[in-house]
């Protein structure tokens, strides 16, 4: 469902859902196992839910995506009792065939748990069946009821109804038992809050077991393009890659192999390489030695190649992450960054946009013993999918800890009013388990995330000691006036020198000694920018490499 | 008795110590005009005292004593850490030159309650303790060369003598009283001893034993030891203060 080809195809048109439904691909159980076996593991009862809501969520939003529309998804959780709940997801996506409806929404409910072979921990199944409504848009709306049936692990649909009603999209309501709704950090509604956040273009509505409603409008009116497919990339691959790649390539040489099977490279730096390696670059690339396949990576790393395209990979843009987060967090001051593409071990290229929201609403709040507090907020996301759970384990929290928040004139970064967001995106994210909740700390991904924050955080840094400057000018002006008037009186009783003159030169003394430190302090944080010099050579270098590489061209 | 409470300090020139309580009134507006002229060419006013910290204590071979040594600092009204005593500074200053121009003494506790009261539109006061004005005292008996007696100051009156011996207050209508008959209380120790102040005019002991604890110089009292012994009995009220 990820192939970019569809959304090649789809250029701007709203596609019908016998279009969609030609593209599923049946992922089998025991796939969705492989891939999540952590997920159905040992799970809090709260995760569960919040797992739920992300499976349907997610579905909608790439239903709504792959069709080009604008979703506006509804969620509402009630509780029927004890740890028993029912969810209702309704999205206004393209929809949902008879064919197709028990293979999409199936796959759905199996990772969802409600099937009943998934039973032995967590939420148990109510053995009632998920009701789904349905329709296209063409005016006809099917109400459905699905079960799993558990011993051939393949959908059933039953007592299935024809509504005369207009409505396009899909609505999903299935009972849990042994979950949980909580308003925390891991829950459904923080969950929705970042999707929102990720996703500017969808509008979320939720209504929680309490019946409060709340509404995450949207700020940005268009679309995102799909992403494309695109290959390997020279710079992040490995020996075992190359041999991996070059066993299954088409191509009869390892020229040919090299040039169409990898990203960005042109018939110049191929030449490059051939005299560099000390084997026939004409021999068949099938046949090719792992001390060969070292050569070429070891040449790999002597030549320049374009930074990889970020055609495969989908930033949310910073102006729409500046919009959500002005929506959704209202912070006071906010910086965004979307670096360019890089390449990790694999040569998969990846992307990191950053942002640093500082005061207002920034910040988790958590009542302490002197009230309601602020703590750093890190939101993680991989591709737009906010990260919840085992935050400690994250190349993000890595990396956000890693820095040094004093430079930037934040005193303690865990207690300071602080969001900080990171969508890592690539074509294939680096998880460190197959539950999907943290992000492999590979030295790429954890230093170009740095280097996000430190770029973000520099402004950041900026705003805040600016701030810091204005009010500790205001405390250190209020401290000095303050013994003025007392001076005044004792030196006119010893000296019988005017007050008034006394008072109007001491006062000014003051606001000259500000000024004065003022214009100090921001020369010195100019003069000794170190480490900005040292971003600038690199980004300089960055700058150079790509021109070098434009001119072989 | 008079070098009791005495600090050891440097031997003043003769001149000094006739220094009438205008010329040291003199001295301290001399303070106050420097700042004054700072001011009013928009320089940070300043004030100069000794060092007083382990780093300004010299030891005193000939005396046997620690002394301290000649090293000064200033204090500067714009700076954050100053800024607090430098206001004080000017306070204790205008307040003793008062004192001094009207020929009258205060304690140093009265100078306290005297100059304590809340910095207008602040929550903080002028003087969180007497411990605080009592240091700018000490700065401004060192910035004057002079000793705190001179500023017409004196500590909170410490200690009791008892004993056989006869004094005349000269500060006082010149009253003589024997302090072996001044009931069990016996004669409350002044600040000020000078010899212009208090005179001895006769001695009936053959020692002074000093005490330090209270309650020791009660139970001698009581048991009639000095009349017994011959002696005059002082208790210091702990620790002498200066």
């Amino acid at each position: 469902m990820t192939d970019g080809k569809l959304g090649d195809k789809l250029a701007g048109k709203i596609v019908d859902a016998e279009e969609l439904s030609q593209e599923f691909k049946e992922h089998s159980v025991a796939e969705f196992f492989k891939k999540n076996k952590q997920m159905l593991g040992l799970y809090g009862k709260v995760r569960t839910l919040t797992t739920i809501i992300h499976e349907y969520v997610t579905n909608s939003l790439d239903a709504c995506e792959e069709a080009n529309i604008l979703p506006d998804i509804d969620v509402k959780i009630d509780e029927l009792g004890t740890e028993y709940y029912e969810v209702t997801v309704k999205d206004n996506g393209p929809g949902l065939t008879e064919e197709t409806v028990g293979k999409a929404l199936g796959k759905l409910l199996a990772g969802t748990k409600f099937h009943r072979m998934m039973q032995s921990r967590g939420q148990q199944t109510t053995g009632k069946p998920a009701k789904v409504i349905t329709g296209t848009g063409n005016g006809k709306v099917i109400s459905l009821e699905l079960t799993i049936d558990p011993k051939r692990n393949e959908p059933k649909i039953g007592n299935k109804k024809e509504l005369a009603k207009d409505f396009r999209g899909v609505a999903v309501q299935a009972k849990f038992k042994g979950i949980l709704y909580r308003d925390s950090e891991q829950g459904a509604l923080e969950y929705l809050r970042r999707t929102a956040i990720a996703n500017p273009h969808a509008q979320i509505t939720f209504r929680d077991p309490a019946g409060q409603k709340i509404k995450f409008k949207r700020t940005v009116d268009k679309v995102p393009e799909r992403p494309k497919v695109v290959k390997p990339h020279p710079k992040g691959l490995s020996v075992d890659e190359i041999v991996t790649l070059a066993k299954y390539t088409d191509s009869k040489k390892v020229v040919s192999f090299l040039k169409n099977d990898l990203d960005r490279m042109g018939q110049k730096s191929v030449e490059a390489i051939g005299r560099k390696v000390e084997f026939d670059m004409n021999q068949d690339p099938r046949k090719i030695t792992w001390d060969e396949a070292e050569q070429i990576i070891k040449a790999f790393k002597e030549v320049d190649f374009i930074a990889p395209s970020g055609d495969s990979l989908r930033p949310i843009g910073e102006t729409q992450i500046e919009n959500s987060l002005k929506s959704i967090v209202e912070p006071e001051f906010l910086t965004v960054l979307t670096r360019k593409p890089q390449v990790y071990a694999g040569g998969f290229p990846f992307q990191v946009e950053v942002s640093v929201s500082y005061g207002g609403k920034a910040g988790r709040t958590v009542s302490g013993p002197e009230g309601m507090e602020k703590r750093l907020e890190i939101m993680r996301f991989a591709n737009r999918a906010p990260l919840l759970f085992d935050a400690g384990n994250c190349a993000i929290t890595k990396a956000v800890h890693s820095i040094d928040w004093k430079r930037y004139d934040i005193k303690d970064i865990d207690k300071a009013p602080v969001t900080v967001l990171v969508n890592f995106i690539s074509v294939h994210i680096p998880y460190t388990s197959a539950g999907k909740q943290a992000i492999a700390d590979e030295d790429e991904v954890v230093e170009e995330i740095r280097l996000a924050l430190m770029q973000t955080g520099r402004k950041a840094g900026r705003y805040i000691s600016g701030k810091r400057r204005e009010k500790e000018k205001q405390m250190k002006r209020e401290l000095f006036y303050k013994y003025i008037p007392e001076i005044v009186v004792a030196l006119n009783k010893l000296t019988g020198a005017s007050k008034d003159q006394l008072k109007k030169n001491l006062e000014k003394m003051v606001l000259d000694k500000l000024r004065l430190e003022e214009a100090q302090e921001i020369e010195e944080m100019n003069g000794n920018g170190e480490e900005e010099k040292a971003k600038g050579e690199e980004d300089g270098k960055e700058k150079g490499k790509a021109k070098k590489a434009k001119g072989k061209k | 008795m008079a070098k009791k409470k005495a600090k050891p300090r440097k031997p003043r020139a003769k001149s000094k110590e006739k220094e009438t309580p205008k010329q040291i009134a003199k001295k301290l507006e001399a303070i106050g005009h420097e700042m004054v002229k700072d001011i009013k060419k928009f320089n940070d006013p300043e004030f100069r005292t000794q060092l007083r910290g382990r780093n300004n204590v010299e030891f005193d071979e000939k005396k046997g004593t620690l002394t301290l040594g000649d090293k000064t600092t200033t204090r500067n009204f714009l700076n954050v850490g100053h800024a607090r005593k430098f206001m004080q500074t000017t306070m204790v200053a205008a307040k003793t030159r008062d004192y001094l121009n009207h020929n009258k003494t205060a304690s140093i506790r009265e100078i306290y309650y005297e100059l304590k009261h809340t910095v207008p539109n602040s929550k903080e006061n002028t003087f969180d303790g007497q411990t605080e004005s009592d240091s700018i005292i000490v700065d401004l008996e060192h910035s004057v060369d002079t000793i705190r007696e001179k500023l017409n100051l004196h500590a909170n009156p410490k200690g009791t003598l008892y004993g056989g011996i006869t004094l005349k207050d000269k500060m006082h209508n010149n009253d003589k009283f024997n302090c072996l008959k001044l009931g069990r209380g016996g004669w409350s120790i002044m600040s000020r001893l000078e010899p212009e102040e208090i005179e001895i005019v006769k001695v009936n002991a053959k020692y002074v034993l000093v005490i330090e604890t209270e309650a020791m110089y009660e139970r001698l009292v009581e048991e009639q030891f000095a009349r017994k012994n011959k002696c005059i009995l002082v208790s210091t009220g702990g620790q002498a203060a200066r």
